[in-house]
């Protein structure tokens, strides 16, 4: 059985490029896609995939809020970040319970950003 | 020397970082070679009209920023093979600036003077672009020879209040 996985990014643009990343590159099931941190709150308890990306900056509610959320009703939830966002933020996240970070811009087409990718998401099941 | 002096005095030395960062974000966005034809130049201001603008401010404790960038038309056209709705046009470039804002935030000169500010979400809007009391860079990225995506970052020291 294909692991699951939920993307969520306010950028319908990357979103597409992400999903496509996860079925074709990583052999994904996508079971939900969502556009900010209200969808995703809701699609992870729906779902409750293997795997969860969230964007940090988001309309409504932002990726930081949603990761507590879902860690605080599903403490053993993959979340995996993925921003353009530098420096604490991105601490925070990892600190408060995200299991890996990838920052934009996302670079499909290098070999090299493909590679840490697919092992940023690998290390995430070890 | 007044601190927005200070700000363009800095803005010319970390100008390759700006370069830098539109060149990276639009090339790893759309997967087209970009190129730089006039030197970006520091200025008093952002300012001018386009078809297409996009926003997206920064801030931390020290500084406040605004990230535009501004597209023609016929560049969309060409970029995204199709018109777009403004909708469209937010998520696609309103990301692109997102992804120049987190480059940008990778260049150590530009950290070293100014810190690691955090983006807010993209705004889309047409027509006269004006940015007073902040001192700019600005220019363009080619791409294609004759199309171009124009880039502009105006920043000043935040307002600390009474």
């Amino acid at each position: 059985m294909p692991k699951t996985v939920v993307v969520v990014d306010d950028s319908s643009f990357l979103k597409k490029q992400l999903v496509q990343f996860f079925e074709d590159k990583l052999g994904f099931s996508i079971v939900g896609d969502g556009n900010d941190g209200n969808d995703a709150v809701d699609l992870y308890k729906q779902h409750q995939p293997d795997l969860i990306t969230l964007d940090i900056t988001m309309p409504n509610k932002d990726g930081q809020q949603a990761m507590e959320e879902i860690l605080k009703e599903f403490p053993d939830a993959n979340i995996l970040m993925i921003s353009a966002v530098r420096g604490e933020a991105m601490l925070e996240c990892m600190n408060s319970g995200a299991k890996g970070y990838v920052e934009k811009p996302l670079k499909f087409n290098n070999a090299e950003f493909v590679d840490e990718f697919k092992t940023t998401v690998s290390e995430i099941f070890e | 020397m007044s601190d927005q002096d200070n700000v363009a005095e800095i803005l010319e030395k970390v100008k390759p970082d700006f370069i830098f960062s539109a060149k990276e974000a639009m090339e790893s966005m759309f997967g087209v070679e970009g190129s730089i034809k006039e030197d970006w130049a520091i200025v008093e201001r952002l300012e001018g009209n386009y078809e297409n603008v996009f926003s997206i401010g920064n801030a931390n404790n020290d500084y406040q920023a605004i990230l535009i960038v501004s597209i023609q038309d016929n560049t969309v056209k060409k970029i995204l093979n199709e018109a777009g709705s403004g909708y469209e046009l937010l998520d696609a470039f309103g990301e692109l600036g997102n992804n120049f804002c987190g480059v940008l935030m990778d260049q150590k000169n530009f950290t070293d003077e100014f810190g690691i500010l955090t983006q807010s979400v993209p705004q889309y809007s047409q027509g006269n672009l004006f940015v007073p009391k902040a001192t700019g860079v600005c220019g363009k990225v080619y791409f294609d020879n004759s199309d171009w995506m124009h880039f502009g970052y105006a920043i000043r020291k935040m307002f600390k209040g009474i």
